[in-house]
């Protein structure tokens, strides 16, 4: 167990790190929710009146709607997201810590490699995939399946494809770090008193590697839910996610206010995830936030 | 079974390589457009090394990368340790601060930073990307400076106290000799994060303030080139050579240490 | 660890010494190289030719650092959050008169844009900002459909083509408010200006309808359409010129219930550093020498009257006449005043559809 000495004094430190928290974390989220209470100018920028429409317009039946389809979108996009990075990446930190044997340090290097990669540079190489003249379809086509035989870009799949592409490998690290502490030992008694390898599976392996599996789905469904670069280059802007949303109302619309209140209910949706999750992990023993 | 389960993740690897792969074969295609291969060519990179607005894009993303570094080694290592040696309320207050940064997605600090900024009236430009991105470099650097500092034996320190030396003197010639390598990962790291950073510059970059991601973003949205291929060649190849060098480093450094033992 | 520092020092050295060089600062440099003035444009993507900036910088040895933003909203917003410190924006028509209201441009000092008598007519008394007091007219064009006739066939005159079941999945439409909301209100029969909420809601619930026929919202489809990912583009005169230089079978109309004139134009803002390398910017570009280049380059349509005799027809200021004259269709965007929160709110809702 680690002690804590007082071996020097920790005020410095301890000022340093709240002038940081307070300039940089607390104050800005507050702005952000005192300006959800502010009217927008005519032309954009705040005007320092109280009010609660920007709010009041969410329960605005017509615009609700729409304010729910899009956050709905995206709360579903980042759950498929999540659910395939974990059918993929599973079975792949398995491999990579039972089956590599040798090949496993060099596995893992090649895994983390495009995660160190420019990231819009990755997303817009889909482009030149998925394009009805790009890669994809000229492959398929010399396959004899007719040219612009796929029309994916600018699709949900594009996006899709997009996003599994992008946070894969942050899954696959955190469920490889997991399940590379697995007593490898509890695995043999339980082969030893009679268990086939899907018990073992299911008995075994998948329980004791959900705090693993938590911390990715983490890694992954949050940033995930506030995504906008890779819908906006992969998506083609005909369908909005929340953080186009966001992005637009900012920085095109101009209505800092509606945007604000946008985000405090965004942040609200991640604290209640942060929450959930936390609770769920709470029996397993394991401390992932704080 | 053997043989599916090494096809399939074969496959896997196929899959995150193939966009790197397509990239890098096109940026040679001497065709303007379209995947059809028309033969090689070296033209796109010498356009872009003539392209001046990316080599200024390129410059002012190191510039922000460098500082932003220097700036969140400081106040991570300083948040690292105050996590770790405060004690009650406001070991929790401070805990649960340092991960945000990492857990919000980053459009959320990208435009809370940017409301701030502007009650502040701080005119946009490169300082504002800076302190956006020491922002949450502080937050990675404290991640691993913690984790080095509730790993690391507090016995010398106490051995060191007992004997009588001064607080300033335990914490620099003890403590910090041993945070060194998490302060040098996450340095490594923030600058990684800074330099790729795309949706916190979005929104608060400024005059004089396009990042190589902002650049290449506006490049992609109004007429694309050829060049972008190039680029994205090139970068590929500048991420791939550091990541091995560090990876090599680490494995060399491993094995020296098994092997001293 | 040593080692890791062997990899880390040498690229902090780089990034220091491009930080140094970009900052100017007197290291060792010339004089001149250390007092090198810096010019912040900000304007769209690709909307100045290299040679014409390179030119500038040589004769006024400055440098000139271009960012871009991808309309004019977003130049607005920017400026409104205070991103102060640029020296020549491009805003449109529209948006000068916005940013005359908003108190954000500076007064042009006249005495220091001796080329300004190449401009006259309709790009003087312009009504967003009669007299050029605080903006100058760089490009003018129109905003209609880019079609690909391999694929788009039949006569082409009118907004519903978008609307036709034969090109769904295959449309782009401009990722800008008032163009598309305008494109709707055109077909609908209405004026691009209207704050009327009745009219505006048809036209939004017009633009919903069409959604799912959108491949893709992209301010420059000029790659969507080379690249065969889109069929019929919404789209500017000046980019769609620049296609159809590469592919003949590209032609552009302008519908015949309507179509946007528009003026792009420079002006400075307010809190400019460099107010008098700004005003020899946009003199420069008033002068022929740079204005033919723009003008070759681009393919955007030009104010400037020495251009007269130079260029294709299409491409001179008394096209703009010409064009008035003849069709009756034409209108420029008017800045909407309190009716701007609407619009921005149902195009939010169209988008978010």
């Amino acid at each position: 167990m680690t002690r804590n000495p007082q071996t020097f004094r920790v005020a410095t430190f301890a000022s340093l790190a709240w002038l940081w928290a307070s300039f940089l974390v607390i104050a800005p989220l507050f702005y952000v929710i005192a300006i959800s209470f502010l009217k927008r100018g005519t032309y954009g920028g705040i005007e320092p009146v109280l009010t609660l429409e920007n709010y009041t317009r969410l329960a605005d039946p017509y615009l609700s709607g729409t304010i729910l389809m899009t956050l709905g979108r995206s709360v579903w996009l980042a759950f498929l997201s999540t659910v395939l990075c974990i059918l993929v990446g599973f079975p792949l930190a398995l491999f990579l810590v039972f089956k590599a044997g040798r090949a496993r340090n060099a596995l893992f290097f090649l895994l983390i490699i495009p995660f160190w990669t420019n990231f819009l540079i990755r997303t817009y190489a889909w482009v030149v995939i998925l394009s009805d003249n790009g890669w994809l379809n000229s492959v398929l086509e010399s396959f004899g399946l007719g040219p612009e035989f796929l029309h994916w870009l600018f699709t949900p799949k594009a996006v899709l494809i997009g996003m599994f592409y992008n946070y894969l490998p942050y899954m696959a690290m955190s469920l490889y770090v997991s399940v590379e502490k697995l007593d490898v030992h509890l695995l043999e008694a339980a082969a030893d008193l009679g268990a086939g390898p899907l018990k073992r599976f299911f008995k075994v392996t998948l329980p004791l590697s959900i705090p693993g599996l938590i911390a990715g789905s983490i890694m992954v469904f949050i940033p995930a839910l506030g995504e906008f670069v890779i819908p906006d280059i992969l998506g083609g802007g005909t369908s909005l996610f929340v953080g186009n949303l966001l992005a637009q109302e900012f920085l095109t619309v101009r209505n800092w206010p509606f945007g604000a209140a946008l985000s405090v209910i965004l942040i609200l949706m991640i604290g209640l995830c942060l929450y959930l999750f936390e609770k769920v992990t709470k029996g397993k023993g394991e401390d992932l936030i704080a | 079974m053997k043989l599916l389960s090494r096809i399939g993740v074969a496959a896997i690897y196929i899959f995150l390589f193939l966009p790197m792969a397509v990239l890098v074969a096109l940026s040679f295609n001497s065709a303007p457009r379209g995947s059809a291969w028309k033969g090689f060519t070296f033209i796109w990179y010498s356009k872009l090394f003539q392209n001046d607005a990316i080599i200024e894009a390129l410059s002012r993303s190191l510039e922000i990368a460098l500082q932003a570094t220097a700036l969140s080694a400081v106040f991570g290592l300083c948040l690292g340790v105050a996590v770790v040696r405060t004690h009650g309320v406001q070991r929790q207050f401070l805990g649960k601060l340092a991960t945000l940064p990492i857990v919000l997605p980053e459009i959320v600090q990208g435009l809370s930073l940017l409301c701030f900024f502007v009650w502040l009236s701080l005119p946009l430009g490169e300082t504002s990307v800076v302190i956006a991105h020491t922002a949450f470099g502080t937050a990675y650097v404290a991640t691993l400076v913690r984790a080095r500092l509730v790993a690391m034996d507090p016995l010398l320190e106490e051995a060191a106290a007992d004997l009588g030396a001064k607080q300033s003197k335990i914490f620099f010639k003890i403590t910090l000799p041993q945070l060194w390598p998490a302060v040098i990962s996450g340095m490594l790291m923030v600058f990684t994060l800074s330099f790729d950073d795309f949706s916190v510059a979005f929104f608060t970059a400024g005059v004089g303030a396009t990042t190589l991601p902002l650049k290449i973003y506006s490049m992609l949205k109004f007429g694309v080139s050829p060049e972008v291929n190039a680029l994205s060649a090139l970068i590929l190849c500048t991420s791939l050579l550091l990541v091995t060098l560090a990876f090599w480093n680490q494995n060399h450094t491993w094995r020296k240490t098994v092997e001293e033992s | 660890m040593k080692k890791l520092l062997y990899v880390l020092i040498p690229i902090l050295l780089l990034g220091l010494a491009l930080g140094l060089r970009s900052r100017k600062v007197d290291v060792g440099g010339t004089q001149a190289e250390a007092k090198k003035q810096v010019l912040h444009l900000y304007a769209m993507s690709d909307y100045f030719p290299d040679q014409v900036i390179k030119d500038f910088e040589e004769k006024n040895n400055c440098e000139v650092r271009y960012d871009n933003f991808s309309s004019n909203e977003e130049l607005l917003a920017k400026l409104q959050a205070g991103a102060v410190g640029y020296d020549v924006i491009v805003p449109s028509d529209y948006m000068v008169r916005a940013l005359i209201k908003s108190n954000l441009l500076l007064e042009l000092d006249k005495t220091k844009l001796s080329h300004l008598n190449n401009l006259s007519g309709g790009f003087v008394t312009a009504p967003f900002d009669s007299g050029n007091h605080y903006s100058v007219p760089y490009t003018w064009g129109t905003t209609g459909l880019a079609y690909n006739s391999k694929h788009v066939t039949g006569t082409v005159d009118s907004w519903n083509v978008l609307f036709d079941p034969k090109y769904k999945g295959h449309i782009s439409l401009l990722d800008d408010e008032r163009e598309v909301l305008g494109a709707m209100l055109y077909k609908l029969g209405f004026s691009i200006n209207t704050t009327s909420k009745d009219q505006l809601i048809q036209a939004k619930k017009l633009l919903v309808s069409l959604k799912p026929s959108v491949r893709v919202f992209a301010s420059d489809a000029k790659q969507h359409l080379l690249s065969g990912d889109v069929w019929i583009a919404h789209m500017y005169s000046g980019d769609a010129h620049q296609v159809m230089k590469t592919n003949p079978e590209v032609k552009y109309i302008t519908p015949k219930e309507g179509a946007v004139v528009w003026i792009d134009t420079l002006a400075i803002p307010k809190g400019a550093k460099n107010v008098d390398l700004a005003h020899a910017f946009i003199n420069m570009i008033l002068d022929t020498p740079a204005a033919k280049e723009i003008t070759e380059q681009l393919l955007y349509s030009s104010p400037n009257n020495s251009l007269e005799k130079k260029v294709a027809e299409d491409l001179r200021p008394s096209y703009l006449a010409k064009m008035q004259a003849k069709v009756s269709h034409l209108e420029f965007l008017e800045d909407l005043g309190a009716g701007t929160e609407m619009w921005d709110q149902l195009w939010t809702e169209a988008k978010s559809n």
